[in-house]
């Protein structure tokens, strides 16, 4: 295996679950992440606030390191119309950062059509956005578990619910809201499956996605990922 | 809720994004403007993607809250609003609704905060 210049952080169990995909996550703090923009990265925050534009750069700052171990160059990573990146020609990949935390992950278009990832300090989701985020079904699930692991399994399945939506989006263009997907967490709360709730753009491929969690004390990671079709055995399988 | 100083306002047709709103903090927006207005309808689940300023979702609102051409403002017609502007909403009404939703959101900060 190649040696990783750079730290995963809360991606690696995913990546050990996944390694049947080459797929590079690059996770760092934001402080260490501050390379620099190109000018036209610059002018995409050059009205945002100083924290804003620390969390953009650190994001693009990831996204370069992961490129960069997948062995592509990439001069500018800009903007597109709905705050998705725009990645090179024949590269996936996904951008996400917490208040502490960046992470970029990326791939070849010939292993995976799409990659979403995010990350979430494991905060529960307080109760009164629970119906903004979860669907009837998902709260009945919920609800089902202990109390005080309740607002977490709720802030997975948020978490999941933007992977998916980052993994999605840039390959149909049709933004969906969170009552949109319906999220099943796994019994080990390491793996995900979304189903739609209506069709959308992109809705048919949802079921072949496959999810992954990494709910930790400091942190939630989710990712969702959309093997380009004989990419490989899942490993997991 | 943006965790921004409060001495230094944020300029009402700056992208919400820029100010440092997530994607969290855009669910908690959309439930207090929800549910300190109490409005009749839903706001759209993709509100601060459709409407990324201040001054856009006050447009937005000023229409849902009932203003003069209130009904007209579908979703539509909304959108073809210029990125940031709201400026074919009755002035008034449009202040009026600003107002209000600033009252509703600091008396929501004092209750949760």
């Amino acid at each position: 295996m190649r040696a990783r210049t750079a730290v995963e952080g809360p991606f690696a169990p995913i990546r050990r679950t996944t390694a049947g995909l080459p797929i590079v996550y690059v996770c760092d703090r934001i402080e260490n992440l501050q390379h620099g923009l190109s000018s036209s990265e610059a002018r995409i925050v050059a009205e945002a606030v100083d924290i804003r534009r620390r969390h953009f750069e650190a994001g693009r700052g990831a996204a370069r390191a992961a490129l960069a171990q997948l062995g592509v160059r990439a001069g500018s990573i800009d903007r597109g119309s709905r705050g998705e990146p725009e990645w090179p020609d024949g590269v996936a990949g996904s951008i996400t950062h917490t208040t502490r935390l960046a992470a970029a992950a990326v791939a070849r278009k010939e292993h995976v059509v799409g990659i979403g990832i995010d990350l979430e300090a494991s905060e529960g989701l307080r109760r009164e956005l629970w119906t903004s985020v979860l669907t009837p079904t998902e709260i009945h699930r919920v609800e089902r578990i202990a109390h005080e692991d309740s607002g977490i399994l709720a802030k997975a399945i948020f978490s999941a619910k933007e992977a998916v939506y980052k993994c999605i989006y840039p390959l149909e263009g049709e933004v969906f809201g969170f009552d949109a997907v319906e999220v099943l967490l796994n019994n080990e709360l390491m793996r995900f499956s979304a189903s739609p709730v209506r069709a959308f753009r992109g809705s048919r491929l949802l079921r072949g996605g496959e999810g992954y969690l990494n709910i930790s004390t400091d942190f939630v990671a989710a990712a969702f990922l959309l093997p380009t079709e004989d990419a490989g055995e899942d490993p997991t399988a | 809720m943006l965790r921004l100083d409060p001495s230094e306002p944020i300029d009402r047709n700056q992208g919400l994004l820029d100010v440092g709103l997530d994607s969290l903090m855009a669910v908690e927006l959309r439930g207090r403007l929800s549910r300190g207005l109490a409005l009749s309808e839903p706001l759209p689940a993709t509100l601060v993607f459709d409407y990324p300023t201040i001054n856009a979702i006050v447009g937005l609102l000023s229409g849902m809250l009932g203003g003069e051409q209130g009904t007209d403002l579908d979703r539509e017609s909304a959108d073809s609003l210029p990125p940031g502007s709201a400026q074919d909403i009755d002035d008034l009404s449009e202040e009026e609704a600003e107002a209000r939703l600033l009252e509703r959101l600091d008396a929501l900060d004092e209750q949760e905060r």
